[in-house]
């Protein structure tokens, strides 16, 4: 038998190595810090509640009900002031709850880009009618939109700004609420409590697996864009690292459907049948009753201000 | 506490054919069983179906053709979903995956311990009990709040087995357990894999580790690369036996130079040969360490 040798080419080459940098390195930056922040925040997002806050330590389902019931109310506030005390209670809740104001504020700038589409054209006069604040544009004379027929001018009126502030400062409000709730509570333990609410069992299933996908999806594309970057010399443009990323979704996809199938086995391994349990908390404590009594005396008052007011 | 009868075999595969959807066999007219307190070495290259044959022990995977039963009753899609033999079952079978990133989910170490007892709706005081016993009896109480991602390798398959120890199996299922282990986290599995043998837990492990099916198997099965089983005896006997590894890819023809001519043999991973090629020795493996030139004969050990 003989011994295999090494071609040529790999034997006798010659490292050429340089320590200068390279400008076209820099092209693969936007993609590396993409990935890096994706990483970070869903690794955040995931992770631990503290427990050192009073609202951590509120049994989850009574923390469910009592956000969910300060939600409905929310939507259903039609005067100003006192959807702007709710919306002060739910602050005050972030804060006591020891949850870092950035984390809000990253929040909240989401909320513009759902909600600004839908209430952007509920300022204008040709859905909600009142007091011109400014004129957009001015229409000929017996103008027509189909079988509409169009006003003088398109106009942004002082009634659809009302409407349309108010449906921002709603928007706002459930969100911080939500997220207090989902900030001060583990992922696993909240999905518990909303199947005792009576969530559909293949609903908590479905939202359980997700959550624990989420950090295998990561996992695997940090592996991918490692893998590529050990064996990068000079990284490409910019349009060419985009490209890599659209192909390599890919092969993410294949590598994480069958990394999730092994986690799902994995659990299945160890008895998991679709309804997990967690660590079971004690009954309603005193604390838990407090929050309750305050979160229906605030709809309470919320009601008769709506009335007063 | 044990509720299946214990006379009974604990798996008994009849002619048992396994393929991937829209794939070929990977497991072909497989029969054996597996009796209590044995501890059974499956055996074989890569993609003979050693992984498989452990998925289909532990109600994963269902035979394309034939059956497996575990203590006395059909393993089907039915049975492993249904009350409470699932239950009894998930308890009594325990498996520890190759990939310990797919077996840990959890987010902390601690919840990895608990998660396996709390589906098997275990009263929280036994929860607690046996984990504290299980994070002493691997070492492993300074890394409970840890992050099961953040762990090394050795750490990460200690938790992993870990996991599945709360559980309470008296049968385990081990898919290349000593895979990618360094050497002293190796030693330390093959103490414990000992530790539980004598113990009388049934162990079935998936393994190209020679050395280790050595010290922790009695009994071999050996699947060859077209996916039959070709050999169910006395491990001993087994790693004896050159031609039956060589035929099986277990060992290989390995081709290297001695005093400037090309040699052929069978390398065991487990042990040297004694063919000195006519050079003088120089001691065994535990001797000197000093790099050996590739001309050098004396005894091979991989």
């Amino acid at each position: 038998m003989s011994v295999p040798t090494l071609p040529d080419w790999y034997s006798n080459s010659v490292p050429d190595v340089t320590l200068a940098g390279s400008r076209s390195r820099r092209a693969s930056l936007p993609v590396r810090r993409a990935l890096a922040r994706l990483a970070e925040v869903i690794a955040r997002e995931l992770s631990t509640p503290a427990d050192g806050s009073w609202l951590a330590r509120i049994e989850p389902r009574a923390k469910i009900a009592g956000a969910l019931a300060l939600v409905v109310s929310a939507t259903l506030l039609q005067k100003p002031w006192p959807l702007v005390t709710l919306f002060a209670l739910a602050l005050a809740l972030t804060i006591s709850g020891r949850l870092a104001l950035s984390r809000l504020v990253r929040v909240w700038l989401g909320v513009p880009l759902f909600s600004l589409a839908i209430i952007l054209p509920a300022t204008l006069n040709i859905v909600t009618h009142g007091p011109a604040v400014l004129t957009l544009w001015h229409f000929a004379p017996g103008s027509e939109f189909g079988p509409w027929a169009l006003p003088e001018a398109l106009t942004i009126t002082q009634t659809g700004l009302v409407v349309a502030g108010r449906f921002m400062l709603r928007s706002l409000t459930c969100v911080t609420l939500v997220l207090v709730l989902v900030a001060t509570t583990d992922a696993s333990v909240l999905l518990n409590a909303l199947r005792r609410l009576g969530m559909p069992r293949v609903f908590g299933m479905v939202l359980t697996m997700s959550h624990r996908y989420l950090t295998v999806l990561l996992r695997a594309a940090e592996e991918i864009h490692l893998a590529k970057l050990s064996r990068t010399i000079t990284a490409g443009t910019l349009r060419h690292e985009q490209r890599w990323v659209a192909a390599s979704m890919g092969i993410l996809f294949r590598r994480t459907h069958q990394l999730a199938q092994e986690v799902h086995e994995a659990m299945l391994s160890r008895g998991y049948d679709g309804d997990l349990q967690v660590k079971a908390r004690p009954g309603l404590q005193l604390l838990d009753w407090i929050w309750l009594s305050a979160v229906a005396l605030v709809i309470a008052w919320l009601a008769l201000a709506e009335r007063l007011i | 506490m044990n509720r299946f009868a214990p006379n009974q075999a604990v798996f008994a595969l009849e002619e048992v054919c396994y393929s991937y959807p829209a794939g070929p066999l990977v497991l072909r007219d497989i029969n054996f069983s597996v009796q209590t307190r044995e501890c059974v070495a499956v055996l074989g290259a890569n993609a003979s179906g050693k992984s498989t044959l452990l998925h289909l022990l532990d109600g994963l995977y269902f035979p394309t053709q034939g059956s497996v039963a575990a203590f006395g009753r059909e393993l089907t899609e039915e049975s492993v979903e249904t009350p409470p033999f699932s239950r009894e079952f998930r308890q009594q079978v325990g498996f520890l995956f190759q990939n310990s990133d797919a077996q840990l989910f959890c987010t902390t170490v601690e919840e990895e311990l608990v998660f396996g007892p709390l589906q098997l709706r275990l009263p929280a005081e036994q929860v607690e009990t046996r984990v504290l016993d299980t994070l002493r009896l691997f070492g492993i109480e300074h890394l409970r709040e840890r992050s099961p991602q953040t762990l090394s390798g050795g750490e990460k398959k200690k938790v992993a087995l870990a996991s599945i120890i709360t559980c309470g199996p008296r049968v385990i299922l081990a898919d290349e357990p000593s895979a990618g282990l360094d050497p002293r986290t190796q030693q330390w599995l093959t103490e414990f894999v000992v530790l539980l043998k004598r113990s009388g837990v049934t162990l079935i492990t998936a393994s190209h580790d020679l050395s280790f099916v050595a010290e922790t198997a009695d009994r071999a099965l050996i699947l060859s690369e077209d996916h039959r089983l070709i050999y169910d005896g006395p491990v001993r006997d087994a790693l004896s036996d050159l031609d039956l590894l060589l035929s099986a890819n277990l060992i290989h023809a390995h081709a290297h130079l001695h005093a400037g001519t090309v040699h052929v043999h069978p390398h065991l991973h487990e042990a040297g040969h004694d063919d000195d090629h006519g050079q003088p020795r120089r001691g065994d493996f535990g001797g000197s360490m000093r790099p050996r030139r590739a001309d050098e004969g004396g005894p091979h050990n991989r």
